[in-house]
Parts: C-alpha cells; sequence; structure tokens
C-alpha cells in the first residue's frame, strides 16, 4: 500500500533498482548481447581495444567484452544466492532465540557472537583454500558461512522487542499456536529490516565473491568479474597497457554493490524514518 | 499582583508536506506572579503544544501561526533564539513528562546539576555545591543522592532532581507538561505538594498541564479547560469545580467517579474530539455536546467571556457569550 | 486460614489462587532475586468484579500475568472452577484454559496489531477455538463488535488500528476478549491510558457485559476511585503481598491497613472539603530484591511498632469477608 508508493517515490530505489535490473537484463540475455563465446581462444591475444573487440582480448585470445557480459551470471548469482541463504539462516535463528529466549538464545547468542567476532576475510580465505572442490557453490558456501552472522545479530532483538508488545501477548492468550504467533504476527513486522538486510548481504557477497576470485581462490576458469580480474593481473594487463581489461570488470563490481547498497539504505530509511533527517516526527 | 506572562491570541500547530494542525487556536490568558494556573484537557487538545509555544520550544514541524506572547511586557516571540536561551531557565524554565529521562546515564546527578548551573549562568559559580545541596533539600532528596547516578533513583526521585534543576536560577515561572503522569498516585500527591509549597516558599509561578482534572482541582489557583485547541472554560478551580459552566467542563467533572459515598452509575462524554486539521465551524464541541442549539451552535464559533467575577466561558448557552461571540462571528466574517 | 478465606454466600467460585509466588531471577553470574509476588491467596466468584489495587511494583501486573499463563509461578496452586491446574500443561488443557481466561491490555495502541484490520482480532479466537461455523463467523464478529458498542459494525470492522480513537481500540480489545465466552477477564488497568471522557464509558462497558454475559473480572488499577466504582471486592497489594481485602464500600469507607489508608489520601478526591488536605506521604517502596523479613510496609508505616519488623503479619479478618495483613 503505503510502501509501493514511497518505493517509487525514493530516488536511491529507483538507481539501485535500474542498475540492478539492467544487470539481471544482461546476465539473462547474455548468449544474444556477447558478440563472441567467452571461451573461443582464436583471437590476436592481448588486443587494444578496437570496434571488433570494444575491450580488447585476453593474453590467450579471448574477447574481453564477451567474458565481462557473461561473468555478469556468476557475480549476480553470488550476490543474490548468498543474500538469500544468508536471510534464511538469520531470519530462522533470530526467530527461534528472540522469540523462545532462556538457553536457546544463550547457545545461538553466542554461536552469532563467535562468528561476528571471527574476521571474515582470513576465515573465508583458510575454508577457501581448504575447500576440496573449487567454483560457484564453493564461493557462495563460505561467503554465506562467515556472512549470515550480522542480519541474526540485527534481527533478533527486533523479534524480542515484539514479542513483548501487547499484541502478541494478546495473541498467546487468545491461544494462537507458535507457529502462528511468529509468522502472522511477528514476521511481517521486520519485513522492511529482512529485506534491508538481503541487499546488504548481497553487496558484502558480490565484493568478497571478486575478492576470492581475485587472490584466484576461486576456480580460475569459471567466468566472473573476479576471474576476469585474476587474469588481466595473471597476464600483467596493466603492463600491456591494457586498462580496460582491469577497469571496466572493476567498475563494474562497484556498481552492482552501490546499487545493492543504495537499496539496503533506502530500505532502512522506509522503514526507520528518523534516518530520514528532520522530516516527519 | 502584576501580570506575569500574558499569551494574547495565541495559535500555533504542526506543519507536514500538506496537512495543517491547528493545535492551539487563538488562546489567549494571562499569569499573575506566583499564580497556579492548571491547564486541563483530554490528549490531543493541544495543551502540550500551548506548553512548548510558551517556552518557545516548539520544534520543526510545529511552528507558531500568530498572537503574541508577553513576559514581564516582552513579547518573546520576537526573541532570537540566543536570546530566549539567556532568559530561558531564569525568567521560566520548564519541566516535561518524559524529563525524568533526559538526566544523562552514566554522568553523577551532581555533574549534571553543575552542568545546567554553569550553563545558564554564573551566579552561583562558586558556591556551586552549595547551592545543588541547597535544592536539593528543597525537593526532599537527601544531598548524599547529588553523587549518585540516575538508575539509583526511583521515578519520583529523579522527577524532582529534574524539579530542582529547574529552579536552579530562580526562575518566576515553571511550565510544567504532565510532569507526573507517569508516577504512582502517592509519589504524585507528593510531588505536587513539594511543588506547591516551594511556589509557596519562592513565589514563582506555576502552569501545570495535565489530563487529570481531578488532581488539579485541589490544587490550582486557576484552571482552564481547554478543547480541541481552545479555553472553553477558565476560573477560581473551587469555582469551576462547584459550578461547571460549559457543557464539556460538566460532562468532565463527572467523569470520575467519586472516591467515597455511594456508588452508582455515571456517564462520561460520547464521542471523540473534531479533527484539527480540518477548518471547525461553529462550536468545536457541537458534535459531543448534550445541550447544543442547532442553527445556533453549529454556526457561531463562542468566544471565550467572563460571564461572571472571574469565570470565564466559551459556550453559546450563555446570552452574554452568544451576543459577543455573534458580534464577532459577524464582524470576523465581514 | 484458606478455608477462612471460603466465603459462606453460596456464589460458585470461578477462580483461586493459593500461596502464590513469582520470583524474577536477573544476571547469569551476579543472581539478583526480584520477589513480585510473595504468596498471595485470592479468588474471584461467579459474576463478581475483584480489583486488585496497588502501585508499580506490588506485583499486580505479575499476578495478572500468571493466571493468563504467560508466566509460570514459581510456587503456588491455581484452581479454575474449583479443579487445580497442573503446573505443566497439555497444549489441548491450555487451550481449554485460554477459552475461558481472557485478558484486556492496559494501552490499546499496542494491543492490536497494527498491520491488521481490527476484524482480525475478535475474528482469530473465534477460529482458534472453533466457535462458529464457517458461514457464521462473519455474523458473530458483528455481534461483538455491536455488543461493545461499535455500532454500526461494518464501519468499524476493516478499519486499521490506526484509524480508531483510543476508546475505540479498547473496545475491540473487550470484544476479543468476550469472543471466547470466557467466564474470567482480567483487565489489566484498562482505562490507565484513556481519556478522563471516556474512562468511564469502558467501565461501564465492562460492568454490562458482566450482567449480560454472566463473566467475572480481575480488575487491576492503582487508582482507587475507578475500583470503587466497578468492584465488589477490593484487595489492596505491596510489594507482592495482599495488606487488605474486602468488600468496595468497607475497603474505602473504612479502610483498616495503614497503607490503604495512605492510598485513600493521596487519591485525589476534588469533592471532598475545600481544603485539600495534606498528606503526609514519606518514603519509598521497597526493593524487590531485598524484602525486609517482616511488614513491608513497615518503614513507611506511622504506626509500626517493633513486632512488625520482625515477622510477616497474618491475615486478621475484622469483618465479613473483610480481612487485613496488620497487628493492629
Amino acid at each position: 500500500m503505503n510502501y509501493v508508493r514511497m518505493f517509487f517515490k525514493d530516488k536511491k530505489i529507483l538507481v539501485g533498482a535500474t542498475i540492478l535490473l539492467t544487470m539481471v537484463f544482461v546476465a539473462i540475455f547474455a548468449r544474444y548481447i556477447a558478440p563472441y563465446s567467452p571461451h573461443y581462444m582464436g583471437f590476436t591475444p592481448l588486443e587494444s581495444p578496437s570496434f571488433k573487440h570494444i575491450l580488447g582480448t585476453t593474453a590467450t585470445g579471448q574477447d574481453v567484452f564477451s567474458r565481462v557480459i557473461w561473468g555478469t551470471r556468476m557475480s549476480l548469482a553470488v550476490g543474490l544466492l548468498v543474500g538469500l541463504f544468508t536471510t534464511v539462516i538469520s531470519v530462522i535463528l533470530a526467530l527461534i532465540s528472540g522469540y523462545f529466549g532462556g538457553i536457546v538464545d544463550n547457545v545461538i547468542s553466542l554461536f552469532i557472537n563467535v562468528f561476528l567476532v571471527i574476521p571474515p576475510l582470513p576465515l573465508m580465505i583458510v575454508l577457501a583454500a581448504y575447500m576440496p572442490s573449487r567454483g560457484m557453490w564453493t564461493i557462495i558456501l563460505v561467503i554465506t558461512v562467515t556472512g549470515w552472522a550480522w542480519g541474526a545479530r540485527t534481527l533478533r532483538p527486533q523479534i524480542m522487542s515484539l514479542k513483548n508488545r501487547d499484541f502478541v501477548k494478546a495473541s498467546i492468550i487468545v491461544g494462537e499456536s507458535s507457529f502462528h504467533t511468529i509468522f502472522i504476527d511477528i514476521l511481517p513486522h521486520t519485513l522492511g529490516l529482512i529485506v534491508a538486510n538481503f541487499f546488504g548481504t548481497a553487496m558484502y557477497a558480490v565484493i568478497s565473491e571478486a575478492g576470492l576470485e581475485f587472490i584466484g581462490l576461486g576456480n580460475v576458469n569459471d567466468i566472473s568479474w573476479g576471474t576476469i580480474l585474476y587474469w588481466a593481473e595473471n597476464d600483467q594487463a596493466m603492463f600491456f597497457g591494457l586498462w580496460s581489461w582491469l577497469l571496466v570488470p572493476g567498475i563494474l563490481i562497484a556498481l552492482l554493490g552501490t546499487s545493492m547498497a543504495l537499496m539496503n539504505f533506502a530500505v532502512d530509511e522506509i522503514i526507520n524514518p528518523k534516518l530520514k533527517g528532520e522530516k516527519n516526527g | 499582583m502584576a501580570k506575569f506572562l500574558q499569551v494574547k491570541n495565541l495559535s500555533a500547530g504542526y506543519k507536514f508536506n500538506n496537512v495543517t494542525v491547528q493545535a492551539v487556536r487563538n488562546v489567549s490568558f494571562d499569569l499573575k506572579e506566583g499564580e497556579f494556573l492548571g491547564i486541563a484537557g483530554e490528549s490531543g487538545c493541544g495543551k502540550s503544544t500551548l506548553a512548548f509555544a510558551i517556552t518557545r520550544t516548539l520544534l520543526s514541524p510545529g511552528k507558531i501561526f500568530g498572537g503574541q506572547i508577553l513576559i514581564n511586557g516582552k513579547d518573546i516571540l520576537s526573541l532570537k533564539e540566543e536570546e530566549v536561551r539567556k532568559i530561558r531557565w531564569k525568567e521560566f524554565s520548564i519541566v516535561f513528562q518524559a524529563s525524568m529521562n533526559v538526566l544523562n546515564p552514566v554522568m553523577k546527578i551532581k555533574e549534571q546539576m553543575y552542568d545546567a548551573i554553569i550553563y545558564h549562568g554564573h551566579e552561583y559559580g562558586k558556591n556551586l555545591k552549595k547551592r545543588a545541596e541547597e535544592l536539593f533539600e528543597f525537593v526532599n532528596i537527601s544531598p548524599k543522592y547529588l553523587d549518585a547516578y540516575p538508575h539509583q533513583l526511583s521515578g519520583g526521585m529523579k522527577q524532582r532532581v529534574v524539579i530542582a534543576i529547574a529552579l536552579a536560577l530562580n526562575p518566576k515561572l515553571i511550565v510544567m507538561d504532565e510532569p507526573t503522569t507517569a508516577l504512582d498516585v502517592v509519589v504524585q500527591r507528593r510531588i505536587l505538594q513539594e511543588v506547591d509549597r516551594l511556589r509557596k516558599t519562592f513565589g514563582f509561578a506555576v502552569i501545570f498541564i495535565t489530563h487529570d482534572l481531578s488532581l488539579l482541582v485541589e490544587i490550582s489557583d486557576t484552571l482552564a479547560i481547554m478543547y480541541a485547541g481552545e479555553i472553553i472554560e477558565k476560573a477560581n478551580s473551587r469555582e469551576i469545580f462547584s459550578n461547571p459552566l460549559h457543557p464539556y467542563t460538566f460532562g468532565l467533572m463527572n467523569s470520575f467517579p467519586p472516591l467515597m459515598g455511594k456508588r452508582k452509575r455515571l456517564h462520561g462524554i460520547a464521542g471523540h474530539p473534531p479533527d484539527l486539521s480540518k477548518q471547525i465551524k461553529g462550536c468545536s464541541f457541537f458534535e459531543r455536546c448534550s445541550k447544543r442549539i442547532n442553527g445556533k451552535c453549529d454556526v457561531i464559533e463562542p468566544k471565550l467571556v467572563e460571564i461572571e467575577r472571574g469565570h470565564f466561558v466559551a459556550c453559546n448557552l450563555y446570552a452574554k457569550c452568544y451576543k459577543e461571540s455573534t458580534e464577532y462571528g459577524i464582524r470576523a466574517s465581514n | 486460614m484458606e478455608s477462612e478465606l471460603q466465603i459462606e454466600n453460596g456464589t460458585v467460585e470461578v477462580m483461586r489462587v493459593k500461596k502464590l509466588k513469582k520470583i524474577f531471577v536477573i544476571g547469569t553470574i551476579k543472581k539478583k532475586y526480584i520477589h513480585a509476588v510473595n504468596g498471595v491467596d485470592l479468588d474471584v466468584k461467579q459474576q463478581e468484579v475483584v480489583a486488585l489495587v496497588g502501585e508499580s511494583g506490588s506485583g499486580k501486573t505479575t499476578m495478572a500475568r500468571i493466571i493468563s499463563r504467560l508466566y509460570v509461578p514459581t510456587s503456588g496452586e491455581i484452581y479454575l472452577d474449583q479443579k487445580k491446574l497442573p503446573r505443566k500443561m497439555r497444549k489441548s488443557e491450555l487451550l481449554k484454559y485460554r477459552k475461558k481466561v481472557q485478558m484486556i491490555f492496559q494501552d490499546p495502541f499496542s494491543s492490536l496489531n497494527p498491520l491488521y484490520p481490527v476484524k482480525y482480532a475478535v475474528e482469530r479466537p473465534i477460529k482458534v477455538h472453533k466457535l462458529a461455523r464457517k458461514d457464521e463467523i462473519e455474523d458473530r464478529i458483528s455481534e461483538l463488535f455491536e455488543e461493545c458498542g461499535l455500532t454500526p459494525a461494518n464501519q468499524f470492522l476493516k478499519r486499521y488500528p490506526y484509524e480508531l480513537s483510543g476508546g475505540q481500540r479498547q473496545r475491540v480489545g473487550i470484544a476479543r476478549a468476550l469472543a471466547t465466552k470466557p467466564e474470567l477477564i482480567l483487565a489489566d488497568e484498562p482505562t490507565s491510558m484513556l481519556d478522563v471522557s471516556i474512562r468511564l464509558d469502558i467501565m461501564n462497558l465492562m460492568l454490562d457485559l458482566k450482567e449480560k454475559e454472566g463473566v467475572s473480572y480481575l480488575f487491576i488499577t492503582h487508582d482507587l476511585a475507578g475500583a470503587h466504582y466497578v468492584a465488589d471486592r477490593i484487595a489492596i497489594m505491596y510489594a507482592g503481598h495482599i495488606m487488605e481485602v474486602g468488600p468496595s464500600d468497607e475497603v474505602i469507607n473504612d479502610p483498616k491497613h495503614p497503607y490503604t489508608q495512605l492510598l485513600k489520601r493521596a487519591a485525589p478526591k476534588p469533592e471532598a472539603g475545600l481544603e485539600p488536605e495534606k498528606v503526609d506521604v514519606g518514603g519509598e517502596v521497597p526493593d524487590l530484591a531485598n524484602l525486609p523479613i517482616g511488614c513491608p510496609f513497615e518503614p513507611r508505616c506511622l504506626f509500626a511498632k517493633p513486632e512488625c519488623k520482625e515477622k510477616l503479619p497474618d491475615m486478621v479478618k475484622v469483618g465479613k469477608d473483610h480481612f487485613v495483613r496488620c497487628v493492629l
């Protein structure tokens, strides 16, 4: 109702959504947008940008532009899937912890706090390095493991305070099941926070994935913006003056991160009008 | 006694994107030095907005639409913010409902008291500690609590600390907006008694705003009843209790069951106050009034008129009031 | 003493609590024990309104939450319809209990879920307890709304809580409590957040429903005058103990316990004479983590005797149905 209108009025959301949707479009129709196959190695290696190869070619003679277009798929997929998985994990844990309280809460809180104090980057590197297989799913798993705790941490006190609201007590006294109370009475109040949290971790995932791929902890034969950067670095793109090979995937990663950050901020503002400054009391 | 505060045709309210809420509508009253004025009304009647306006603490989106507020003949609405800050706490001070939450939880009470005193004037510069102890004695808290942190004090004590801070610079007026609402009956009574005693000792005036009419009747000199942003009746509090003239006041007076005596069925006032974001035609109480006169009350807005000595009322039931209101109404519409 | 509390006038007892205690434990390492309710005996009979009066921290709200089974008591027994409740209830038993014991909340702004139209609040209990056939649910909701003074019902059903005034919301809250046709309604300060001019109407509605539906109330309040207005009996609570219990008129007009007397003097009473009474109201409510062994009111009591410090006084019968916990 109200939220839908606010959604479209908000410039941050509009910009963020435009970027994100464009990338989703590119990812879905990569086959038609990319001029060549991303795997084809028959072009002259290390060519500068030209009409034939907008972003030049790689050391193994692949078209960089086609690789960038195809790479959108994996970067987006990792971002969105990690967002989804972390959200599901953090919502479930926060609900159980916040609603039932007591010992369950103590155990889950301890668990959350442990994951919060572990520095994510080293853990990610260690996990990724020792994983038996490499590839997208490994990376998703690694980032999810290191990234879910923050969401649970922010959601838990919300659930706890909602649980103490009179309408929840009323539900309990009416005789509602815990299931109904949690999912129908409490959860809808936290939707905004959950959505904001989704975009927050998705942004974190996009950047982490690029980082992991860049230092070669992913499968270097996958095509993603991170691996493009890895190869650019590996094959000394800078030395050959092939700026576009490095710059374009870098900018795209930043852009995708920005779009998700914008959505995160905007949703945050909608659910918490105080952040918007003096307007509305 | 001299008039200390004069409020003339004050209108104030809130402006949101495209809605204007007229929370205080054309309110005028005088306050003598040392007078205890109670202002009572239901939630949303504009009584808090009035308190904010008088103390110049009405923040955006709140706005003063018009009128004058004279303190000792000086119009404080025309003063700049810095000038107001100079006289605030010296001429008048404020105690709000949530005041006790204003205390900083990680600072000792005494530091907060010193801060307040130093910030607003240096008069007590060297004798800060003595002054703080003195103030605590005024409000009946043992000075040993100066070294305590806020969480070590009960709600009633915190509220008394805030009152002590308000007293620090010997103001001539203290505006209290529901200072006791969150407190228990026994504590409430105790604080009110203390305020009354201090007022008689130091001679400051008090504007006490609350929705709890029954306490006010006992303690205040003068009582003003607000409804939908207007003062609809004002008189000596005993007079207003024994002889309420406005049907709303009458209804309010009968809304609290007596503590003693036989139990009998009483009735409140049906309906609810009008929406202040819309224009109100005629009397604002018309919809809920049991004595309304169709064709009269829904057309003519009654003016606050002195019906008996010192007893003001705004109701078309009274000939004098109706007469003046019609003239006013005709003049206004011209 | 328990048998003394059994009252001889033949009416049926709906609810009784015996030696009810609730101790809250705060903190994990440095534990603090908050003695909120300290052995309360109280009963409510059919179609009776019992007011539980006390200041904040007296344990009155905790009492309501124990009886509504939001809290589990530390010790003590609860009887409903003369049957003792087990400490742990099975789901079906609990559901049956919830049907019979309902609650009205203090804050009408937070007791209705802001995301759903107000109809939802009344519809749920009917559905949960299967109290109407599917095609009759709507009619039953309308009937309840109108019974609670929200007429015509179809003007209110689809509105959201924020579109209603405080008084109207509280009526919805009452309709929700009434939906299961309960025997006992726990009313936790149902009027304290409402405007003065609306309070009486809500209390009148509760009294009307008592006559019509034969429901009993445990009316929790800090307002002695309000308690006197609605209640048949008044119980005065202080620091988790009941200090005095008896018929309303007697407790108000002839209070026996010094604390009741203090409450009475502190209560606003504009109708009493011209000179406002000066009340000597010293002292603070005792710390519930650190209760005295003797009478909890002793430090503030004007009539305290040495023995008050040593032992909690027993309940003494001072009149028909009228008991006082005081040595005087």
